[in-house]
């Protein structure tokens, strides 16, 4: 096999519950420069069990993707999502809704796509700029769920992320010390969610959202 | 907190006078309503193929919903996603092959399997069988789903219905990597497939269906389990 791996577990830590919660993924690279990242995340305090599989291009770009849900150990949802220039599609079969197609035509395609495993969350980042001025960018994303813990759908929806670029930082989670590029999701009436990432392959190292009382660390790598 | 219960492990695929060719890793998270669901990505040398397989079965080890997405060469062959029910089957695929594609066949009753080509997945063959009968002899599951009709799975995804006879052969204990586990000896084939084909030999143990080895001679390879958590 040509393409190459790598694979790491994150865990969610509350300021006062401890583990609450924790994430594997996957990742191949291959040699077009296409990524598939495969995620199991765990969330305990909302029994919240998601399986994301999903793909960009060598620009980072969606290409497409599947999620699966099931809350408090019953079935929430599954779908599959298509991205192509002019438009998004998703065919989805969800415990509240039953059977969707949904199809919304784009002028470009969505340079991101948020599934809301963490170590995606961190994918957003590959589409800021760090070669322009400008610290603090916007682009339009997808998502598939607009809650904040991604417990609904999946299903699209179409929006804009911004994004804050802070500098370069030292960081040291169970995993190891990584120089990273420290950023800040600037989220409309909540509080900035900060994140610190390596930008060769985008590798989630730290998360720390105010919102949930949560830290989000590495604590194991192998590639 | 979680109420689910998983087991994960992998699986080497060893090619008669070459040896490793192969490998797949697997997890199953277990829920409370007896559903499962397999997360597999498989890793084939000599044909270049890497597969992703989710698959969800119910308490009756009948699929529910399914994903899978092939490259092979280091290019894109197909991304699809499955749904069944108890009317119906339906696909909804992209391939480099094909384009954009959806396949709807009616069916009578839920299909038993779908055979989506992890070696997981051949042995979960055998789990629908056993539901239908605990005793050795034969076994008819008729309209099995299908990713691909090619041995390898290196086609589509795509939807296509065989029959397959699963044939209990009797239980046997057996020594792999993983360790020594007591199975329950299984060979299956589709009823559609040519009169020389041999057919796949499945040892699984426990009431998981985990696959201690598989044997097709069709291929000349033997699967293996080398590592377990369970």
């Amino acid at each position: 096999m040509d393409h190459r791996t790598y694979s790491g577990k994150i865990l969610y830590t509350g300021d006062t519950l401890g583990e609450r919660g924790r994430e594997w993924f996957t990742v191949t690279v291959q040699k077009n420069g296409d990524r598939t990242m495969r995620s199991i995340c765990e969330m305990d305090d909302s029994e919240i069990l998601r399986d994301v599989v999903y793909t960009v291009d060598r620009d980072w770009r969606p290409l497409d993707a599947f999620v699966r849900l099931t809350v408090k150990d019953a079935f929430m949802g599954s779908g599959w999502f298509r991205f192509a220039d002019d438009f998004v599609e998703c065919e989805t079969f969800t415990a509240e809704t039953g059977r969707l197609s949904q199809r919304i035509d784009v002028k470009e395609r969505p340079r991101t796509f948020g599934r809301h495993p963490v170590a995606c969350d961190i994918w957003h980042l590959a589409a800021f700029n760090l070669s322009s001025p400008e610290k603090i960018q916007t682009w339009p994303n997808a998502m598939s769920s607009p809650l904040s813990n991604g417990a609904s759908g999946p299903m699209i929806g179409l929006g804009a992320i911004t994004v804050e670029h802070v500098g370069r930082e030292e960081i040291t989670v169970p995993a190891g010390t990584f120089q990273c590029e420290h950023f800040r999701f600037l989220l409309k009436d909540r509080p900035p969610e900060e994140l610190w990432c390596t930008v060769d392959d985008y590798l989630m190292v730290r998360i720390r959202w105010d919102l949930l009382e949560t830290t989000y660390e590495l604590v194991e790598l192998t590639r | 907190m979680m109420k689910h219960r998983t087991y994960s492990g992998k699986l080497l695929y060893l090619t008669d006078g070459v040896g490793e060719m192969g490998r797949e890793w697997f997890k199953v998270t277990v829920h409370g309503d007896g559903s499962r669901t397999l997360r597999s990505l498989v890793e084939m040398d000599d044909d270049k193929l890497l597969r992703d397989v989710v698959i969800t079965v119910g308490r009756d080890w009948k699929p529910l919903d399914a994903f899978v997405r092939l490259t092979i060469n280091e290019e894109f062959v197909g991304t699809g996603w499955y749904r069944f029910s108890d009317t119906l089957v339906e696909c909804e695929a992209f391939t480099s092959a094909s384009g954009r594609a959806s396949y709807r066949i009616p069916v009578a009753q839920r299909p038993p399997s779908l055979g989506a080509h992890p070696v997981c997945c051949d042995t979960w063959h055998t789990a629908a069988a056993f539901q239908v009968s605990q005793t050795p002899g034969t076994v008819l599951l008729p309209q099995v789903a299908m990713t691909s009709y090619l041995p390898n799975g290196g086609s589509g995804p795509e939807l296509g219905m065989i029959n397959l006879n699963v044939n209990y052969l009797g239980d046997e204990d057996l020594k792999v990597q993983a360790g020594t586990f007591s199975t329950r000896h299984f060979a299956s084939l589709s009823t559609h497939a040519p009169a020389d084909r041999p057919p796949v030999e499945v040892w699984a143990f426990s009431d998981d269906f985990i696959p201690a080895r598989l044997r097709w001679d069709l291929l000349g390879q033997t699967y293996e389990l080398v590592e377990l958590e369970h």
